[in-house]
């Protein structure tokens, strides 16, 4: 029985553990079990597990950060006079 | 004939931009972002001799360039205590502290869509510790697997699920406080 007990009781912190390892690679099937009770029974970590997923795709989705221009037209004169100097030792 | 000055320029000229755009996507200071794209260029010039040819000039930039960020980020991880808890988030019992506990961000399938969510999210992401924002973004933006990130890093698979979770939980966190009560 305590061992049911155990299985059961989830903490929150471990339910977070267990939302990260799902969107990473897979839960056991006690993980899974453990991870569905806990969250229709818990509210904040049913909201925990949705957003999660949602940041995880919305970080997916940008992969392109964009450089400002005109910053750079500085750093390759300044890059290019520091060649200079390397180039004149 | 063109001399080794030349081929240099024309490379400064023509990659910079792309360079410290990849730069600045793994660190977050745009100074040292700067600086390793300078690095690499000057490393370029120093072994354009030892350049076989064998990749576009592009390629052999970035992966300079790689090894640079690398380095820093090598001597960055190196000696610093290599714990992290999330005790910030949870009562000693695993339970939420009352002002962590996740409440709805009103998520529905379009919020995505939105782009003030996604500037949040993205200014959410500035603010993590340079740490968390490294391994976040060789996970995401360069899409490497855990293991070669552990490999890269020379830091335990542990250590790095620690990183990724702790980022993730200030991550959601930063959002529940910017996004709802904008």
């Amino acid at each position: 029985m305590n061992k049911l007990k155990n299985i059961l009781m989830l903490s929150c912190q471990k339910a977070a553990q267990l939302i990260e390892k799902k969107l990473e690679t897979s839960l056991s099937r006690t993980e899974k079990m453990q991870l569905s009770m806990h969250t229709k029974m818990c509210q904040a970590c049913s909201n925990y597990q949705s957003q999660q997923g949602l940041i995880d795709q919305a970080l997916k989705e940008d992969c392109n950060s964009s450089s400002n221009e005109a910053e750079c037209e500085d750093l390759k004169t300044s890059i290019l006079q520091q060649l200079k100097s390397e180039g004149e030792k | 004939m063109e001399t080794e000055t030349d081929i240099i320029t024309e490379l400064v000229q023509t990659h910079t931009s792309e360079l410290v755009a990849y730069a600045a996507s793994r660190v977050k200071d745009r100074q040292e972002a700067d600086d390793l794209v300078q690095n690499t260029f000057i490393a370029a010039f120093k072994g354009l001799d030892n350049y076989k040819g064998e990749s576009s000039y592009r390629t052999w930039l970035f992966s300079i360039l790689r090894n640079k960020i690398t380095d820093h980020y090598r001597k960055f991880y190196r000696g610093k205590d290599q714990e992290i808890s999330s005790d910030a988030y949870f009562d000693k019992n695993g339970s939420w502290l009352p002002d962590k506990a996740p409440s709805s961000l009103g998520e529905d399938e379009h919020l995505l869509d939105n782009p003030e969510f996604n500037a949040t999210l993205l200014s959410c992401r500035e603010h993590l510790p340079e740490k968390q924002f490294a391994v976040l973004q060789m996970k995401y933006y360069d899409q490497l697997e855990a293991e070669t990130i552990c490999k890269e890093l020379e830091i335990s698979s542990t250590y790095y699920w620690q990183l990724i979770h702790r980022a993730k939980l200030q991550l959601r966190d930063c959002l529940q406080k910017n996004w709802l009560n904008e």
